[in-house]
């Protein structure tokens, strides 16, 4: 399973690119992605997409991919329609406060209001301490046939001082689970993102999760490659020290995403049995490892500390 | 089940969407065996044979029609039930088929073992996942089944066996028929952090059989069937069985499942044949 990420951030002097720019781009990685077999496509929009973009994109919509839009600002209306009744991918990545204009330009949209089947996914930055589910899910409407992936902004080097951290992590897993319990109360279905290890969660918490149906395994990290407008690729942008380097022709994607990524490390400071090889839901696939980048870079605490407690007990369980 | 038959009932499937399962009894006695599963390979269906594994005639399965969505299940009780020969041939058979094949256990009594379960999928080099199924009373046949009362017991021990196998890295699937409320909070934590795929469903899982007849699922096959030719598809075969059942459905296996706030969501409150069993009252049936 691979991912493909276009970027249509400026890359001179962050100015946003032009619709034919976004569009030309898109059209020649689709096609790239279509010799390789490649389903899975994520359109990161530019920071100030305009409503020019949805005429130019919806061609574009109609092929066998399952797209995902980025939105990190409020979409102009035609933009989430556009994908919203297309039934793609809709990721809302905002930090939680008073405002939620970006939740609030999906949300509106006629086609999630209607109730169409629609998938959402909220990546959300957390502001220490860690919000209540009510503020969290302000405005959000869960419609019937919902799925949703509840993910977290970590303190990493792109989501900045206001993320999560480590150190929050026992009470925020429990506002998670509180979110996925509202959620699914609501008859929308839960996912958790790829950066969550299992072992975050305690074994009490595991049992409630249980009766919630979110689908297992978690914390499985689906290795992204992300591709620029001019042709530059790169690992998961969460993992600074890979480089850019020139889209190659005659390497597949896959090929390269495993050349870019290397082999997957388990972090040996935040889940004391993974260092050891010998945790049973790392031996049994039931947890994915969790976020590569954090696990090879180091879960950081509000002050930059790599964390390090093992949450396992003396007896193996976790804590 | 003759060709033409077989015909039929593929004829109410949709490749992309359903899976075949071929059973039994079992369905290597078939004379066709082997024919039937490249019939249904050639068109392309994800294919599960469920078998006792006990004879070499799992393995005339031909080369062409193991492709990728061709899965063996193979249920395996005690090596002690067994013969010397039929235990020589489930090796024999785990050895071809791999990590196509993975194992099925049902649960019959509280206190059972699963050394040999491990021995199988490790020397056969077998998918690393068994598929538990508890024992359920079968409608109208008065079998041998786990009582109630043992349930939690067999729960905790299906635990205490989820995090023995995890450490060669084989977990745990549970079929229908569970409750959630069979494990406590804390088991259930314990079997997701031991990979454990777990269900709590329960839900008509249609079982044609030959002279196309249709039941609920196998714990209702000593019931009266359906014809499958009376019905257009097989969703309103299954809405039929719903109808039939509709007042036991709403009842779950026990007292408490109808104030339980996972009732019908997550969790169908067990198996509808124990729910029968235990909870219908004559005048209901």
């Amino acid at each position: 399973m691979i991912s493909i990420e276009l970027d249509t951030h400026g890359v001179v002097d962050a100015v946003d690119p032009s619709v034919r720019e976004v569009t030309e781009a898109l059209r020649l990685l689709l096609n790239r992605c279509n010799e390789e077999n490649i389903r899975d496509v994520t359109l990161r929009l530019p920071r100030a997409a305009t409503g020019d973009l949805e005429p130019a994109l919806r061609p574009l919509m109609d092929r066998p991919f399952r797209f995902s839009a980025w939105f990190r600002t409020p979409p102009p209306a035609r933009l989430a329609e556009l994908f919203v009744s297309a039934g793609h991918h809709i990721t809302i990545a905002e930090t939680v406060g008073p405002d939620r204009s970006v939740l609030r330009g999906v949300m509106n949209s006629p086609a999630y209001a209607s109730g169409m089947p629609s998938q959402v996914d909220l990546f959300l930055a957390m502001p220490p301490p860690p919000p209540s589910p009510a503020e969290v899910l302000n405005g959000f409407v869960p419609r019937a046939k919902t799925s949703i992936t509840l993910g977290a902004a970590w303190n990493d080097v792109e989501s900045g001082p206001s993320a999560m951290t480590i150190s929050e992590e026992k009470e925020w897993v429990e506002v998670l689970l509180r979110m996925a319990t509202w959620l699914t109360a609501r008859e929308a279905t839960v996912y958790f993102a790829c950066g969550l290890p299992l072992c975050m969660f305690s074994t009490e918490q595991l049992g409630r999760l249980a009766l919630l149906k979110v689908p297992a395994p978690l914390a499985s990290c689906t290795p992204d490659l992300v591709v620029t407008l001019d042709g530059r690729m790169r690992a998961c942008p969460r993992l600074p020290a890979t480089g850019w380097v020139a889209m190659p022709a005659g390497v597949g994607l896959r090929e390269l995403a495993g050349q870019l990524l290397g082999p997957s490390e388990v972090f040996a400071g935040f889940c004391g049995r993974a260092s050891e090889w010998d945790c049973r839901s790392l031996a049994t696939g039931g947890c994915g490892g969790g976020c590569r980048a954090h696990n090879a870079l180091g879960w950081r605490t509000g002050s930059g500390v790599t964390a390090s407690s093992s949450p396992w007990d003396s007896a193996g369980h976790v804590r | 089940m003759s060709e033409a038959e077989l015909d039929t009932v593929l004829g109410y499937l949709d490749f992309r969407r359903d899976v075949v399962s071929l059973l039994g009894g079992e369905p290597t006695l078939h004379s066709r065996f082997a024919e039937i599963v490249s019939e249904v390979a050639a068109r392309r269906f994800l294919i599960k044979v469920f078998t006792n594994g006990t004879t070499p005639r799992l393995r005339s399965i031909a080369a062409s029609a193991c492709h990728d969505e061709l899965h063996l299940i193979l249920n395996l009780n005690r090596p002690e039930s067994y013969g010397g020969s039929e235990w020589a041939e489930i090796e024999e058979n785990a050895r071809h088929f791999g990590q196509r094949m993975s194992l099925s256990f049902n649960v019959y009594e509280p206190n059972f073992r699963w050394d040999h379960l491990r021995d199988v999928i490790l020397r056969g080099n077998l998918t690393r996942r068994i598929r538990i199924g508890i024992a359920q009373p079968i409608y109208g046949l008065g079998n041998t089944y786990l009582t109630e009362e043992v349930v939690p017991e067999a729960c905790a021990r299906l635990v205490d066996m989820a995090v023995d196998l995890a450490k060669d890295g084989i977990s745990l699937g549970l079929d229908c028929g569970f409750r959630g409320c069979a494990f406590t909070n804390r088991q259930r934590g314990v079997l997701l952090e031991c990979g454990a795929q777990l269900l709590f469903d329960c839900k008509p899982v249609l079982d044609i059989g030959p002279d196309l007849m249709v039941w609920r699922c196998f714990p209702f096959s000593a019931t009266p069937g359906v014809r499958l030719l009376d019905f257009r598809s097989l969703r309103e075969v299954a809405e039929h069985f719903d109808q039939v059942w509709a007042q036991a459905m709403v009842l779950g296996n026990t007292p408490n499942c109808r104030s339980c706030s996972h009732f019908g969501r997550i969790c169908r409150g067990g198996c509808l044949s124990r729910t029968v069993n235990q909870r219908l009252t004559p005048a209901l049936l």
